[in-house]
């Protein structure tokens, strides 16, 4: 606290009310009325001295009061004299950030010996101790996300119970821009001006490090002090899992192989068994050479698989450093074959979509009709339709208000009836812009745009225009290049209308006649119908998932994110590998969630660069001249708080104060 | 008004008459209605005085004279400052100075009017509060009941202005009766009652004091204000009661030096005291004198 905060000064004012009513009363002394004082003489005691004494030991009294209540909360130290040999002068706060990622939870050697982790933790406690009186920490675990176990303090038993229940997670860390990350962190626990000093304490894996040094120090405004922990270790891991459907059309196909890679970490050639389970039944046990710090594939043969989606966790009988890694799951949808109604008026239309749902999106099977018999689908697509029957266009209307999704292609039927159904929006008559155009992704981030890079190279010819602004209730994913939208994406009560401008037509643009149609059909099917749920993710890492009302759960039932925390088209992580259901209103898929292979590597950064690193942050920006370590000087002083003194001295005074006012406490002054 | 007058009057008569009839018993003082004297009538003397029996066989008119009808000027002055009925005085006495000079006043008053003495009334502080010149009728006496009911004390006190005052309306010798606390020093007193004395009048000083002033007890040091000038002055009760009661005797003495100094006579008088013994204290000046 500084001495010219308002609310001191303003307590020292306050120390004048006392005076001020000292001096008011110590003229008021009571009087009696006397005939005459011709006969009397004034005592050679002053009378008015000794009740001035006695107001001025309660005036005294009640000033230390305030006085003492005022410097309490100032927080006053003071230097005495301590043990000669050491002066430390006044030291920084710390953070004391701790690495709790999936490498933290290795043992010392061969599955056996202190973890990792528990070494970080007895640092920890070592630093806690060695604070200097009064001194803060602060406890940071960094992991996936960076998180704030407690806050800066000076209680040690409460640094050292958040250290003590703190636990490594199965999450990736990555150095990369680390220290930025912590002093924004650090920003909001200590009051600007106050100097912090970051303890990091971490096994500083190889696979950590980013490729340019620069960005361990970006951002860095504190001094670093590196701290190591643990040792190069042998480890084995399971990198990779896929299956493999054979020569079968994939469309008719259940997977028929799941191979299995499994990488040794500074490891010897060594024979390890490989377990692979599907549907957590046994599939086989196969014994694998590992070469020395190298990696091995082996394949299994699969069962015949039961209808339903399919899980696969393959594993390793290792006894090694790092036991999380030895496992690693795989799951495949079972995408039921679901109609797909197309509304079309033009042949071309129909075939080149045909041929892309066949190809891309196998589970739907394209159904040419007139007007929807059927809409108890998820998708009707509306290839350039022309004018539609009314029933038609109500029913349709109803599909996409109760929650359908419907894909409209535009095309020479729909430009000759002069307006978008189920939009009704008219189209700017006459005649189009015959110029190709080329294409301007708006948002790239849409799940429609996943693995559809080549609209960079497509041409488009032909487009229909509304008249006015009748888009702008829409979100425009794609664009021509003079602003013409091209896919729009118009939400209609509780469903979804996909607007394409151009048609499936050659003549209207190179879309249909280039290799990723097949993929923007798939991913518009998809998308529409709510299935491009993700089917793997990595423990912490953030992943998306393209739906618009989504709950995750894990593998025993126990939800994991509800619908408030998947608002939108949210992005979530998963902290515990495993298999997860992903339900939307339609569908569940299975999620497998695996460690990240890169956490597996357990040999830590070259000293050289770690060395590097220290002296690049040891002195590094608003602290470049203070540091932590004890300096040997003549002095032999230590701070002693004295806020605790001053509260006692308040609470005596307190006590005292009332006593002397009503007069108990008596003063004989002989005259 | 007149119920309080017939209060005063009756609380004199009975005062007076109380002592009378104690006096009447012992034949040290001679004060009779004995028959001692006749005197030629001169208007404004009381009708019910005139010998009718020797007009009768004379025709002319005379007045019977007594025994301890003196034919004398009485005037009584009243100190009415603000030292004669202070508040908060550390008191014992049941009556205020005030209370207790307007009494012995008025007992004064009776006294005269029964022996046919003039009397007269001057109350005074730090100014001329009442005059009444002397006068035996009896309506001018019961006027000077009136005027004694009515007197308040405050303000300080002039002797000055007060003596000289009756000094220069008094053209027969009179008996001066003073009723005062005399809280001034005796010098400045000496100088214009030394005048009065000179002229031939006779001084009696009755030095009325509270009981309270004549020994003060306090139970600690206090701070202590004179009613009359403001003055304020811290004491301790052990200074007082080693010094005080030495220098009330030194005070006391000084005005009784000074008294008879000038051929009068001093008289001190606690307020605890009855009032008749202090009218038999007067009746003593007077027969020495008269």
């Amino acid at each position: 606290m500084y001495l010219l905060t308002a609310a001191f000064l303003a307590g020292f004012v306050l120390l004048a009310v006392p005076w001020w009513l000292h001096r008011l009363s110590a003229h008021a002394a009571e009087q009696h009325a006397f005939s005459s004082l011709l006969l009397m003489r004034p005592s050679h005691a002053p009378v008015h001295m000794r009740r001035k004494l006695q107001h001025l030991w309660l005036l005294t009294l009640r000033l230390l009061l305030l006085s003492a209540a005022c410097l309490a909360f100032t927080q006053p130290m003071l230097k005495l004299a301590g043990s000669a040999g050491l002066s430390i002068t006044p030291a920084p706060d710390r953070v004391i950030v701790l690495d709790a990622s999936l490498s933290m939870n290795r043992f010392a050697s061969g599955g056996s010996g202190e973890r990792a982790f528990s070494e970080a933790q007895r640092t920890a406690h070592a630093l806690v101790r060695s604070l200097p009186p009064a001194g803060r920490a602060a406890l940071v675990a960094v992991g996936g996300q960076i998180e704030l176990e407690a806050p800066l303090t000076d209680d040690r038993a409460r640094l050292n119970t958040a250290i003590a229940s703190s636990a490594p997670g199965t999450a990736r860390l990555l150095l990369d821009g680390l220290l930025g990350r912590i002093a924004n962190l650090t920003g909001t626990l200590a009051s600007p001006g106050e100097p912090l000093e970051v303890h990091l304490i971490s096994d500083f894996q190889a696979t950590a490090m980013p490729d340019q040094f620069n960005a361990l120090i970006e951002g860095s405004i504190w001094p670093v002090t590196l701290h190591p922990v643990g040792s190069d270790a042998q480890n084995w891991a399971v990198t990779h899992l896929s299956f493999r459907y054979g020569n079968q059309r994939r469309a008719q196909a259940s997977p028929k192989t799941v191979e299995v890679t499994v990488r040794g970490f500074a490891t010897p050639a060594r024979a390890i068994d490989v377990i692979l389970e599907q549907n957590t039944l046994p599939v086989g046990r196969q014994n694998v050479v590992v070469p020395a710090d190298g990696n091995t594939t082996v394949r299994f043969e699969l069962p015949p698989a039961e209808r339903g989606h399919t899980t696969w966790l393959a594993r390793l009988d290792v006894d090694d450093a790092l036991h999380d890694d030895n496992a690693r799951r795989l799951v495949r949808a079972d995408r039921e074959q679901t109609p797909l109604p197309v509304i079309t008026s033009g042949e071309r239309s129909y075939a080149y979509l045909r041929a892309a749902v066949q190809a891309a999106a196998p589970n739907f099977v394209p159904v040419r009709q007139t007007v929807p018999q059927d809409l108890a689908v998820p998708v009707v697509v509306l290839a350039d339709p022309g004018v539609l029957l009314g029933s038609t266009e109500r029913a349709l209307t109803r599909f996409l208000h109760s929650g359908g999704a419907v894909l409209l292609t535009a095309g020479p039927a729909t430009r000759s009836a002069g307006s978008l159904p189920l939009l009704d929006t008219p189209l700017t008559p006459g005649r189009f812009d015959q110029t190709s155009r080329g294409i301007v992704a708006i948002d790239r981030s849409h799940p429609v745009l996943a693995g559809f890079a080549a609209w960079r190279d497509l041409r488009v010819f032909q487009v229909v225009k509304a008249a006015g602004a009748e888009h702008a209730t829409g979100e425009v994913i794609m664009a021509l290049d003079d602003g013409t939208p091209l896919l729009v994406e118009h939400p209609v009560g509780r469903g979804r209308l996909m607007v394409l401008t151009t048609a499936l037509d050659p003549e209207w643009s190179s879309l249909v006649v280039r290799p990723a149609f097949v993929t923007f059909m798939a991913n518009l099917l998809g998308y529409l119908a709510e299935d491009l749920l993700p089917a793997e993710a990595l423990v912490g890492q953030p992943f998306a998932i393209p739906a618009q009302s989504v709950q995750l759960f894990d593998a025993a039932g126990a939800r994991v994110l509800g619908l408030a925390d998947t608002v939108g088209r949210p992005t979530v992580s998963v902290d515990v590998p495993g298999v997860y259901q992903l339900r939307t209103p339609s569908r569940t898929r299975p999620l497998a969630v695996n460690t990240d292979v890169w956490e597996s590597d357990l040999r830590r950064a070259p000293d050289e660069l770690l060395a590097r690193w220290q002296a690049a942050t040891a002195r590094t920006g608003i602290a470049a001249n203070k540091t932590s370590v004890p300096e040997r000087t003549g002095d032999t002083t230590h701070t002693q708080p004295l806020a605790p003194w001053l509260l006692a001295l308040l609470a005596l005074l307190v006590l005292a104060e009332p006593l002397l006012a009503n007069g108990r406490l008596r003063w004989n002054m002989r005259t | 008004m007149l119920a309080q007058l017939a209060n005063l009057e009756l609380v004199a008569r009975t005062a007076v008459e109380g002592m009378l009839v104690g006096l009447h018993r012992s034949p040290a003082f001679g004060f009779s209605q004995e028959f001692a004297e006749y005197r030629a009538y001169v208007p404004g003397d009381d009708l019910r005085y005139i010998d009718w029996s020797v007009y009768a066989r004379t025709d002319k008119t005379y007045v019977k004279r007594y025994f301890g009808d003196t034919n004398c000027q009485l005037m009584v002055l009243l100190d009415t400052s603000a030292s004669m009925d202070p508040l908060d005085t550390p008191s014992t006495g049941a009556v205020s100075k005030l209370n207790y000079a307007r009494f012995f006043a008025a007992a004064l008053v009776y006294l005269a009017a029964r022996q046919h003495d003039a009397v007269g009334l001057l109350a005074f502080n730090e100014g001329i509060q009442v005059y009444r010149s002397p006068a035996a009728q009896p309506a001018r006496v019961r006027t000077l009941y009136h005027e004694l009911d009515g007197l308040e004390s405050r303000g300080g006190t002039d002797w000055q202005q007060a003596l000289e005052y009756v000094q220069t309306r008094l053209r027969k010798k009179s008996l001066l009766v003073v009723l005062s606390d005399f809280y001034t020093e005796p010098e400045d007193l000496s100088h214009v009652l030394r005048r009065l004395a000179v002229r031939g009048h006779d001084l009696l000083l009755i030095h009325v004091l509270d009981p309270g002033e004549r020994e003060v007890r306090l139970e600690k040091a206090a701070t202590l204000r004179d009613v009359e000038t403001g003055e304020v002055m811290e004491v301790s009760p052990d200074e007082l009661a080693a010094d005080y009661p030495k220098r009330l005797q030194s005070h006391v003495d000084s005005l009784e030096k000074l008294t008879h100094g000038m051929g009068g006579h001093y008289l001190q008088v606690y307020t605890d005291q009855p009032l008749d013994r202090t009218l038999a204290g007067y009746l003593r000046f007077r027969a020495r004198h008269f």
